[in-house]
């Protein structure tokens, strides 16, 4: 036995198959007792915001574009899918034209800012985010309910109704697994390598021939359609979606999270995400802390930016990193003390 | 002649509010300038200034203009405080942690200056001269509130201080050379350290100088800097960012644009107005001062 | 792989701490939930007050009996204002985890529309203080208000328009749910009297500073009167601005100012501003003339020292004398039960008698006409009756 847990490779596929068969009875054994509904919706939220804060984290850490209109591409998903599936349009067809919305928007956008530097960018990002607040705020024909906001319907896939927790949870989480697999795939391609060199050094991504614009656009739009799958999902979890969700307040939230967990990594920004939502939980309910919610997320959010300068991955990683300087040292000093 | 008066009645606020913005869009095209960062905690820092400004107002029984010196000095020495105890240890890795650092510290601000000062909108009392609100104008025979006289002539004030201290003093030097290249500056002897602080210091004291003109016209709240502060960099920018004088025009065209659109057509007010600074940014991507917005190569 | 371990790590975590989260619950007692503008010092402290006070009351004079009272609040905010998304949080823990029988919403219309359908399918009595009539049209069972519909608030307001000859009305509106609802409203009502809207302008969200174009707009369409409706606590700004802009008329309010923003506009300014409510909020206690209102707001004073701002006094106090005789009617703490017996409820409120037995949910259906007069005038705030046969009225422009 202990044999068997001491093979590395047994011992990884043996946590592998716990972790996934954990991930898999999760709703069940939430929904058992009635205040684990609550935790239940919470990691449904951590879904689709992880999902948001990797499509986020394609533009602002693997392309070096900030971003801080993320609700709006967020809020096109969103309203867009709720808005088709209202007309009558089947949702998966009404999700792949809400996708092409926003990757249209994303263009729109994508082209002029890959020229802004960054503090440009920022600045035009946010007012491309309350322009869009704006027109949801006061639609061209109503479309939107404007500030009455609009009941979102159980979400129909092929005739399977998925309106509790339990079964969203299942949809919720095979999308975000699909979520990061696509952007593995996506930095590991030819596109997304060229992407991060343009990041490094546009001069000398220049100079290898790589067309820095063009990877930054490609780059844009790609997040832009994640960002906006994930207002997809977030409009039916949240079954009601009102212009006052999408403020400038959610694409910071964005931002943060991508940060926390640390930029331009494939996990950092679902740890950001865990780490926000833990933080949010845990001063949600301790007494009295209600009133310092808002101060106390920005006091983390602040001490992280300081203390920890690349998020939470970063610091595990430093921390690794400083592990193995500390055993080559005791082994060369090792070495030394035999020698003389 | 109607026309002309509906021109006055809008122009004379728009003005105001447009050096508010202008206050605002100085400190950030200094802090641009001089650390390449931008602040986005400027809005915040504007509310608290206007909040400690009416209590004093309220506390101590004096004036507009007293309580508003009384409240520069203090906002100044909180902004030189924030840049030595906090951002200055962010700055030093890259700017998207100064842009994260600052969103945090606005939350932080604006929960602290809600929590002490309630939310409610207090409304400063009107400047009175002579015994009347107004000045009236017999040529077109319309009246403009002092108010907005008053603070439209001490933002030019400030402006025009802020450039003698820049130009004509050692350290307004010191402060430009940092600026222009703090590694040769610092060569020369100059703290960048030291430059770097006044920097935010004098970004939070104009904003909060802003915030206080504006509270007998627009009330103060804790909420009430948020525009303000977003309006300035989006001036700052229109202005050419980096550009302590295109940022003055770039607040007076802002806040003009904002207030005809209201009259033209509310609904879109803000859509408009942001709109046509990105319309800006993309056509005129220099600024109207000539700075470079667009990466090169 | 790493990751993978570290998700294991965390899954772990979060099944010890929902486990150890659910511990014991099951006692007998009353669960009153909350969720507001935690930090906010206005309408959302006067609430949590209220609620505390009548708390600490019922398990002081043991009210009902053996059942103890609990009280659970969490903040809905996000970046300072209340969020849609943050109630739909914070009423979820509160019925699930809390497992609340009784819900008291903020006061904001459209968190009320965003959080019904769950707590109403919860079957959670939910008790909304908002304005607005849309959360009343979607027939959800177990939610309740105890403050004034905008529907019938408005048309008492277009008839004391029309019988001063105010026939020109500018409009000028917030984009909330309510104030949206509150505009519609009235347009549709001015159009069955037969007003018409000179000027239909919409102000920028609270903490905006670009209402001076909305303003001179307002004034230059040359209307007998005006009518503003914004949320509470951020329009105190435009009547000020209207007054200094020259306009002399009459201005009909939606919502009310708070008392800070009618001591500090001015009273020469205030004077002539009208406000259509069941009931409005005084700075001193002496001040209020109604025995009733009287009596709650000396029990609100004596507790905290202050007077409460707005009229959001009332409609709290109207909510938990709603819970108190709900819960001694059915003599249970059950939601099911409570909802049962409200429909036969019929008691003193605030303003008036709280008439449930029209079944529709609601149990106020007029309003009073006030008008602000400041500080300095004697008495606060008067009835509009009384202030026009005073002098005070004719320093106010009735018509163009």
């Amino acid at each position: 036995m202990k044999k068997i847990f001491k093979n590395k490779k047994i011992r990884n596929i043996i946590i592998m198959v716990v972790t996934i068969a954990l991930l898999m009875v999760t709703p069940v054994i939430f929904t058992s007792f009635r205040s684990g509904n609550y935790y239940l919706n919470v990691i449904n939220y951590v879904f689709v915001y992880a999902i948001a804060a990797t499509g986020l984290n394609i533009m602002t850490g693997y392309s070096g574009q900030i971003n801080l209109g993320g609700a709006a591409y967020f809020s096109v998903g969103a309203y867009g899918t709720v808005i088709l599936c209202n007309l009558g349009i089947p949702t998966i067809f009404a999700v792949l034209l809400a996708m092409l919305i926003v990757a249209f928007f994303g263009f729109l956008t994508a082209v002029p800012a890959a020229k802004l530097k960054y503090h440009f960018l920022a600045l035009a990002t946010m007012a491309v985010g309350e322009i869009v607040n704006n027109i949801l705020i006061v639609s061209p024909g109503g479309i939107t309910n404007d500030t009455h906001g609009m009941f979102v319907k159980a979400l129909d896939l092929f005739g399977l109704k998925l309106s509790k927790d339990s079964q969203l949870y299942y949809f919720l989480l095979i999308s975000m697994v699909l979520c990061l697999l696509f952007t593995f795939a996506f930095i590991k391609s030819h596109t997304g390598r060229a992407c991060i060199a343009a990041r490094d050094s546009v001069d000398a991504a220049g100079a290898f021939g790589v067309d820095v614009k063009k990877y930054k656009i490609i780059a844009t739009v790609v997040s832009c359609i994640m960002i906006g799958f994930a207002g997809f999902l977030f409009a039916y979890l949240n079954r009601y979606i009102s212009p006052d969700t999408f403020a400038a307040g959610k694409s910071t939230m964005f931002m943060s999270m991508t940060m926390l967990g640390g930029s331009g990594t494939l996990f950092g920004p679902l740890l950001g995400t865990i780490l926000i939502t833990i933080i949010m939980e845990v001063l949600r309910g301790l007494p009295g802390a209600g009133l310092y919610l808002q101060l106390s997320y920005g006091l983390v959010l602040l001490a992280v930016m300081m203390f920890m300068p690349f998020g939470v991955s970063g610091l595990i990683s430093n921390i690794k990193t400083k592990r193995i300087i500390k055993k080559k040292r005791m082994e060369e000093m090792e070495k030394n003390n035999v020698g003389s | 002649m109607d026309f002309l008066k509906l021109v006055l009645q809008l122009l004379i606020p728009g003005l105001c509010l447009g050096c508010v913005y202008g206050l605002n869009g100085i400190g950030s095209a200094l802090l641009y300038k001089g650390s390449h960062t931008i602040n986005n905690a400027q809005g915040a820092i504007v509310g608290l200034g206007a909040l400690i400004g009416y209590s004093i107002q309220q506390g101590l029984k004096i004036g507009l203009i007293a309580s508003t010196a009384i409240v520069v000095v203090i906002t100044f020495f909180i902004g030189v405080f924030l840049q030595v105890f906090i951002i200055s240890r962010v700055e030093r890795r890259s700017s998207m942690y100064v842009v994260i650092a600052t969103l945090a510290l606005s939350l932080i601000i604006s929960s602290i200056s809600m929590l002490t000062f309630g939310s409610w909108t207090f409304e400063s009392a009107t400047i009175i001269i002579h015994g009347s609100k107004y000045l009236h104008i017999n040529f077109v025979n319309v009246d403009i509130l002092w108010s907005n006289i008053i603070a439209i002539i001490i933002s030019f004030i400030a402006m025009i201080s802020i450039h003698l201290f820049l130009n004509r003093t050692s350290f307004g030097m010191a402060m430009r050379s940092a600026a222009m290249d703090s590694f040769a500056a610092e060569s020369c002897g100059v703290s960048v350290v030291k430059t770097r602080a006044v920097t935010w210091g004098i970004m939070a004291a104009l904003g909060a100088l802003g915030g206080c003109l504006m509270g007998p016209l627009f009330g103060i709240s804790a909420g009430i800097g948020i525009a303000m502060g977003n309006k300035g960099n989006t001036g700052a920018v229109l202005g050419g960012y980096g550009n302590m004088y295109g940022a003055i025009i770039g607040g007076l065209i802002i806040g003009m644009v904002e207030t005809i659109f209201g009259y033209i057509y509310s609904p879109y007010q803000s859509a408009f107005t942001y709109a046509l600074f990105l319309v800006f940014l993309l056509l005129l991507p220099k600024g109207i001062m000539n700075e470079k917005a667009i990466e090169e190569g | 792989m790493r990751i993978i371990k570290k998700l294991f790590v965390l899954l772990l975590l979060a099944f010890v701490s929902v486990l150890v989260a659910c511990g014991s619950k099951g006692e007998e007692s009353l669960k009153i939930g909350y969720f507001g503008n935690l930090p906010e010092a206005g309408d959302c402290l006067v609430q949590r007050n209220t609620i505390k006070l009548f708390v600490e009351k019922w398990n002081k004079e043991k009210t009902f009996g053996d059942v103890t009272v609990e009280y659970y609040e969490y903040d809905n905010t996000n970046n300072g204002a209340q969020d849609t998304e943050m109630s739909i949080k914070a009423a979820q823990k509160l019925i699930n985890q809390d497992q609340v029988d009784i819900i008291i919403s903020a006061q904001l219309s459209n968190i009320i529309q965003a959080t019904g359908q769950l707590i109403n399918d919860a079957e959670v009595i939910d008790i909304g203080l908002g304005l607005s009539a849309t959360w009343m049209q979607q027939g959800w069972d177990y939610v309740y208000r105890t403050a004034l519909n905008n529907d019938y608030q408005v048309p008492g307001m277009t008839a004391k328009m029309k019988e001063l000859n105010q026939n020109d009305v500018a409009l000028l509106y917030q984009n909330t749910d309510n104030c949206l609802t509150f505009r519609d409203t009235f347009k549709a009502e001015a159009a069955k009297s037969g007003l018409n809207i000179v000027a239909d302008e919409m102000l920028p969200a609270e903490g905006g500073t670009g209402i001076t174009g909305q303003v001179t707009k307002a004034i230059n369409s040359n209307p007998d009167c005006i009518f503003i409706t914004a949320m509470g606590g951020s329009f105190g700004t435009v009547v000020k601005q209207l007054r200094q802009s020259g306009y002399k008329g009459m201005i009909y309010l939606g919502q009310p100012l708070t008392t800070t923003e009618v001591d500090s506009i001015g009273s020469e300014e205030v004077n002539g501003v009208a406000m259509f409510s069941p009931y409005i909020a005084y700075n001193r206690v002496e001040d209020c003339k109604n025995e009733f209102c009287k009596n709650v707001l000396q029990a609100y004073f004596d507790k905290y020292g202050t007077c409460p701002q707005t009229d959001m006094i009332y409609k709290i106090w109207d909510a938990m004398l709603l819970i108190e005789n709900a819960v001694k009617t059915a003599k249970s703490t059950d939601a099911k039960e409570i909802q049962a017996v409200i429909k036969t409820l019929k008691f003193q409120g605030c303003a008036g008698t709280m008439d449930f037995t029209r079944g529709s949910n609601e149990c106020y259906f007029g309003a009073q006409a006030w008008v602000y007069t400041g500080q300095g005038v004697a008495g606060g705030p008067t009835l509009l009756e009384d202030w026009l046969k005073t002098d005070l009225s004719s320093k106010v422009k009735m018509t163009k």
